[in-house]
């Protein structure tokens, strides 16, 4: 990867303090973005995706959560020492978010144009009138028809798709240098999915940016990204290119969310779920967080009593894999155990 | 080699051609359902939502009939009207050829225990102050006079069959995850022994891992017990990997109807082309060659649909007649109906739709 | 795991979270290694798709023991079911302990508290401490009663009306604004002009007169509750109407109501004493905390004990229930899921 280095997140723990006890939501997750990348973050529920973005850009309610650890280095300077004035310029200036539900993340009361404009009023000191007019390029650049009329109609006059546009237009207003997507198309169907997805794409290259996106859905991953980051339990399973992660899975979680998931174009494989319980993030499984439901667990040995490294595989540098069995796996040879 | 592969059903056959020697269980036929829109001090009907519009629809004994189609197509509509859930507005519902729809509650109770329906939200389609066990026992009181004590045994029964815990009878929903709820959902369709259900989205709430597990309990389900399933879903690789045939929906209608591959390999409505090419693939290397088909604009209000042909408006090849004259759902020579003045050809993988570019 | 809802001890906390930790976060009683010929057939968990980064930490959990949490981290509340606690003792065994309520000392009138009178004589040289006590007991017994019908009253006009809905649902809506408009004090006269006076007739007049509000709400809740996928799932199994409403919704829509109740023998003890005081309510020599207030004012000058016992009694009579119906409201007002 040529690009700058932009976001540079460095054994990132997040605790959430509830009176069960403590919530260990994200437990030591270090990546890297880059200029002009799309890096995609892949979990089920409670895997921590999202408490990962959303502890960028200092967005969780403290309490009950707390950072407990690690370096959040945007552009070498760290996010998590900030002072509140600075995180709100890196805040939709530098950094800014996308969220899954435009309705709900959209004011009701303002027209879109406001809402859109207000960033650079904030952020650029614009006036009124400049905002304006820079809210119907944003608009018309996110490929909403008229916008010179749509940018004084309220959000309850768009459509699903029409007002995740509008979400990105607000996003993008400041051209911003990353975009953290939060399950972006989840609440979309999939031909307005498919036309929000090539906008972002052709957004990202229009401002030179880079984009997190954070998504559950393999499709979409395998469709926008390069580079992935697979988490389970807060933790990283493993991270590499699209074409690692997807054609050599070197974590048995991964193959699992592979075999699970029905293909459009192979219908006939037969769906392998993954069995067992997602863990309590209370009480983490010892060793490997996987490894209660892990298929090749070796359960005398240091599947249970030991955590594994996230631990470079195949010699490539860029993909790594937290399981101990990561090189066997990639050449098929390691035993299904249960 | 997991478990699950010795219970794998064998996947029924349902090729082009068997339609006349199978048996209909349930059939629509010109199924219309329109839905008042009120307004005003006096709450007078201003408008209609034309929810659904003359759909004729058949689902043969034992087969799964996906029916797919995008937010607001109406797919959920005609599933409930299908079991006679919501009063109809004109047309028929036959139930093994006997008109259904038209029923008194009292005529229709030894119906409903034979039409089934799970539903989308395991979250909201349990009552969170009944426990488990008091839940599956209901159907039993109610169709067979049984109380609740003594139905118990047919209870584990019920919850070991979907691969539940006889123990976790006398839990409440609130302590069980969205994949085990809905196993209860299922539990509590499958109660009273159905000939068929509706399945509305049943896995489009859950987890990947989690919905491989509950795609296969179906389908186990069904092999065991010869079930018809109507599969709602918009997830278009869960409802080819497990329907025989598949309806698609646009805006209240149905635009093509054919067997799984009929749809998934030689479809040739537009609309199904562009939504099978829209679906992402789990797999960067044919992502990255496939074209997309990008449907401009959105669809449009059921209130007020485009005349003719509803997709119309979005369609890359309507032209006047289009406006003027709705497509009747007719094989137009592929083998299967489809509902377009100008269907595609057939033999063009849908996977590579190669033949157009965006629109 | 104790199920907090079939379980009347489930109000019993099993440990304090407000946060409401999903199912899945909370250490399970499931053994973490699985037989290893059952490790696919197991059931998979897992939750709906995340929405946001707090839903992937948190979901529901059971309601009541959360209510209850609620309820107790709330002084005021706790003080306020300790008062109520203590009313009722007194009003079960006050009567054992103390004199009689109507015997009159023919020398000591309006005479000051001392050991034998705690809270000295009336005007008629009654012992003012055993008709607190006393009154304290009509009252609650009043404002139970009254409660009760009330809420009956409610339930099942509310029911009806939200569940039939259409031209049933706006007659009784438009009763309920026709009497809503009219002042309670006024109809209550109206009605006691009808059907008479004492204990009977208090009660008859104020359950006719506070159902409107139960109603409304009921209603509400199942103009909501029909909304709701699982009363769709009982009608999809087949399962009768009066059986829906019965077993589906009510219980469903019982968490206001709840707070009603509590609130509403507050609002009827205060009532009760109101109309005694007016004179339309309780009759002598029938101990009522409001006849008393309303016969020692014109003392109140040289012997105000004999009508703050009973004024106090009644402050802290209804001070009482209402505390604990606005803790209840607090505590049971977040929607659940």
């Amino acid at each position: 990867m040529a690009g700058e280095l932009l976001l540079s997140v460095k054994d990132l723990e997040v605790r959430f303090r509830t009176e069960d006890g403590i919530v260990q939501a994200v437990n030591g997750v270090s990546f890297d973005i880059r200029r002009g990348q799309v890096f995609a973050v892949v979990g089920e529920s409670g895997s921590g995706k999202s408490v990962t973005a959303m502890s960028i850009l200092g967005l969780l309610p403290k309490p009950p959560a707390d950072v407990t650890g690690g370096r959040v280095l945007w552009r070498g300077e760290d996010l998590l020492q900030a002072t509140p004035d600075r995180l709100r310029e890196v805040r939709g200036g530098e950094i800014a978010m996308i969220f899954q539900d435009p309705l709900t993340a959209l004011n009701p009361v303002h027209t879109v144009g406001r809402q859109v404009g207000e960033m650079v009023m904030v952020h650029r000191g614009m006036n009124k009138k400049q905002a304006r007019q820079h809210a119907i390029e944003m608009l018309e650049l996110v490929g909403i028809p008229q916008p010179d009329k749509r940018v004084d109609m309220h959000p309850h006059e768009f459509s699903g798709g029409m007002r995740q546009r509008v979400m990105i237009a607000m996003a993008i207003a400041c051209k911003p240098q990353l975009l953290i997507a939060d399950e972006p198309t989840t609440a979309l169907d999939v031909t307005v999915q498919a036309q929000v997805l090539e906008v972002l794409l052709g957004i990202k290259d229009e401002i030179d940016s880079a984009i997190m996106l954070i998504t559950h859905d393999l499709g979409v991953v395998a469709g926008m990204a390069d580079e992935v980051m697979v988490m389970y339990a807060g933790r990283q399973a493993e991270r590499g290119t699209v074409d690692q992660i997807f054609y050599r899975c070197a974590h048995p979680y991964t193959v699992g969310l592979m075999e699970s998931l029905p293909r459009l174009d192979s219908p006939d494989d037969e769906l392998k779920p993954i069995g067992g319980q997602p863990p309590s993030l209370i009480t983490l499984p010892s060793g490997c967080a996987f490894h209660p439901r892990c298929r090749y667990a070796d359960l005398q040995g240091r599947c249970v009593s030991t955590v594994p490294d996230l631990a470079e595989v195949d010699g490539s540098g860029m993909h790594r894999s937290a399981c101990f069995f990561a090189e066997e796996l990639i050449a098929g040879e390691l035993e299904v155990r249960r | 080699m997991s478990t699950t592969d010795t219970t794998m059903p064998e996947r029924p056959a349902g090729g082009v051609g068997d339609d006349d020697r199978r048996e209909v269980l349930l059939e629509a036929v010109d199924l219309v359902k329109e839905f008042p829109v009120r307004g005003g001090v006096l709450g007078r009907t201003v408008a209609k939502v034309k929810a659904v519009s003359n759909v004729d629809l058949q689902v043969y004994r034992g087969e799964t009939l996906g029916v797919v189609g995008e937010s607001g197509c109406g797919k959920s509509t005609l599933g409930r009207l299908l079991l006679n859930l919501i009063p109809i507005t004109s047309g028929q519902v036959r139930f093994e050829s006997r008109d259904i729809a038209h029923l008194k509650p009292k005529a229709m109770r030894p119906v409903r225990r034979r039409l089934q329906m799970v539903f989308q939200d395991p979250y909201a389609s349990l009552n969170p102050r009944m426990s488990v066990g008091d839940a599956l026992a209901e159907p039993f009181k109610v169709h067979e006079g049984i109380r609740l004590r003594d139905a118990q045994d047919r209870v584990q029964e019920l919850l070991v069959r979907v691969g539940l815990s006889p123990e976790h009878r006398s839990r409440y929903p609130h302590e069980f995850s969205g994949g085990q709820r809905q196993r209860i959902g299922i539990a509590r369709a499958l109660a009273l022994d159905p000939d068929m259900m509706v399945l509305d989205e049943p896995v489009s709430a859950l987890d990947v891992s989690i919905q491989a597990g509950i795609v296969n309990l179906l389908m186990k389900l069904q092999a065991e017990q010869g079930l018809s399933y109507v599969f709602i879903a918009h997830d278009l690789s869960v409802v080819r990997h497990i329907s025989q045939r598949v309806a698609v929906m646009y805006l209240g209608r149905i635009v093509e109807v054919g067997t799984r591959d009929d749809i998934y390999l030689r479809s040739q409505h537009p609309y199904t082309r562009a939504l099978l090419s829209a679906v992402p693939i789990a797999d960067p290397r044919l992502e990255r060659t496939r074209k997309r088909i990008v449907l401009q604009g959105d669809v449009p209000s059921p209130i007020d649909p485009p005349s003719g042909c509803r997709f119309r408006t979005r369609c890359w090849k309507a032209e006047a007649i289009c406006a003027e004259q709705a497509p009747e759902l007719v094989d137009r020579g592929s083998g299967h109906p489809v509902a377009c003045h100008f269907p595609e050809e057939v033999g063009i993988d849908v996977r590579l739709p190669s033949s157009y570019g965006s629109a | 795991m104790p199920d907090g809802l079939s379980d009347d001890r489930g109000i019993e906390p099993v440990g304090p979270n407000p946060l409401d930790l999903p199912a899945n976060t909370l250490p399970s009683d499931d053994a973490p290694y699985l037989p290893l010929d059952t490790f696919v057939e197991t059931p998979s968990v897992g939750d709906v798709a995340p929405t946001d980064a707090l839903t992937e930490v948190y979901a529901a959990r059971s309601f009541r023991q959360d209510a209850w949490r609620r309820f107790k981290k709330n002084k005021l509340a706790m003080f306020g079911l300790f008062l109520v606690v203590g009313l009722v003792v007194v009003a079960v065994l006050g009567p054992f302990l103390v004199q009689d309520p109507l015997a009159q000392d023919k020398v000591l009138f309006r005479t000051a508290p001392d050991a034998d009178h705690w809270f000295g004589t009336d005007q008629v040289g009654r012992d003012v401490l055993a008709r607190v006590v006393y009154g304290v007991r009509l009252s609650l017994f009043i404002g139970f009663v009254v409660v009760l019908l009330e809420t009956f009253i409610g339930i099942t006009v509310g029911s009806v009306a939200g569940w039939l809905g259409g031209l049933t649902d706006s007659f009784f809506m438009r009763l309920i604004d026709v009497l809503l408009g009219i002042p309670y004090l006024v109809l209550a006269f109206v009605l006691i002009a009808v059907v008479g006076r004492g204990v009977g007739a208090v009660i008859f007049v104020l359950a006719l007169t506070s159902w409107l509000t139960t109603a409304r709400v009921v209603r509400a809740g199942f103009l909501q509750a029909k909304q709701y996928e699982y009363v769709e799932a009982a009608r999809a199994v087949g399962i009768p109407s009066f059986r829906i409403v019965w077993r589906h919704i009510l219980p469903n829509v019982i968490q206001p109501i709840i707070v009603l109740v509590a609130v509403g023998i507050g609002s009827a003890v205060l009532a009760e004493a109101a109309l005694s005081y007016l004179g339309v309510g309780v009759q002598e020599p029938t101990p009522s905390l409001g006849l008393m207030v309303s016969r020692s004012r014109s003392f109140f000058s040289t012997d105000p004990h004999l009508l703050l016992f009973p004024g106090f009694a009644i402050m802290i009579t209804v001070l009482a229930f209402l505390l604990v119906g606005d803790g209840l409201r607090d505590a049971l007002d977040v929607k659940e899921s």
